[in-house]
């Protein structure tokens, strides 16, 4: 159990280090799904841990993946109207909102 | 050390390079593919905890589907060339973080002291089928509901103005 433990967490790690560090949307997008990732490699290990015939952690794991595939599609649109308007996937062009 | 303990440490190794690979090149394209491989290696490791129906969901809908689609977003805004990375000040302190939080991460696990995962494959997908048409029924047809409302929402996201 622990070497999932390990890994999901380097993953999640290297995860938030490519949110806070990339400024093209994309990679921000490739960044969030690797997060999401180790998240459900960790709901899968502890169904199989605990009640593996409840398939509880299963289900939320597919949950995971639906919402991530929701979120894409629209991370994506938004990416577009973003190059749409500013010429660029360039989050920090896009400073409409900024005070 | 069984055969699949080395499986899961050659699939542990290929998604945390990939991973790392994929945060940090400068090419978009290659951010996408590596996303692709570490995707395909994390459904091994699904498959691997005796989740054999989520890791074929994964590759479908992960490698079939998301990373089509971001190929698609590239295709349509940027052309290949190399994306910059953030300033060095910013990159200092967010290594700072991503170590300070992988390594709590990696200690609370250490010290949790968990039990082996248990061996053996059985197939899980009689028992994911009762619990997707049965007690988690909510879930499944809740998760219907919002990639409708996705599907719609990117579509009146990116309409054009003219139609």
């Amino acid at each position: 159990m622990t070497p999932v433990l390990i890994l999901s967490g380097i993953l999640f790690a290297i995860g938030v280090f490519g949110v806070l560090t990339r400024r093209n949307a994309i990679t921000m997008l490739v960044s969030v799904e690797i997060m999401m990732n180790a998240a459900n490699l960790n709901m899968v290990a502890f169904s199989r841990l605990y009640h593996p015939e409840l398939m509880t952690g299963q289900v939320l794991a597919i949950f995971g993946i639906g919402i991530a595939a929701s979120e894409a599609a629209v991370g994506l649109a938004l990416i577009l109207t973003i190059y749409r308007r500013y010429g660029s996937t360039d989050v920090d062009r896009a400073d409409l909102l900024k005070g | 050390m069984t055969a699949s303990d080395v499986l899961f440490v050659v699939f542990g190794v290929i998604a945390a390079g990939c991973a790392l690979y994929g945060v940090l090149t400068r090419f978009l394209l290659r951010s996408i593919v590596a996303l692709g491989a570490f995707l395909t290696a994390v459904a091994g490791e699904f498959y691997l905890l005796a989740a054999d129906f989520v890791a074929m969901v994964q590759i479908f809908v992960y490698v079939g589907g998301i990373v089509v689609l971001m190929l698609f977003a590239l295709m349509l805004s940027t052309s290949g060339e190399r994306q910059p990375l953030a300033g060095s000040d910013r990159r200092g302190f967010s290594s700072l973080l991503a170590y300070a939080l992988g390594g709590m991460l990696v200690w609370a696990s250490i010290g949790a002291k968990l039990p082996a995962v248990p061996g053996g494959l059985p197939s899980s997908v009689p028992y994911l089928g009762r619990a997707l048409l049965g007690e988690q029924l909510f879930a499944f047809e809740f998760l219907g509901v919002i990639l409708l409302a996705a599907v719609v929402a990117a579509l009146s996201l990116v309409r054009s103005e003219r139609l």
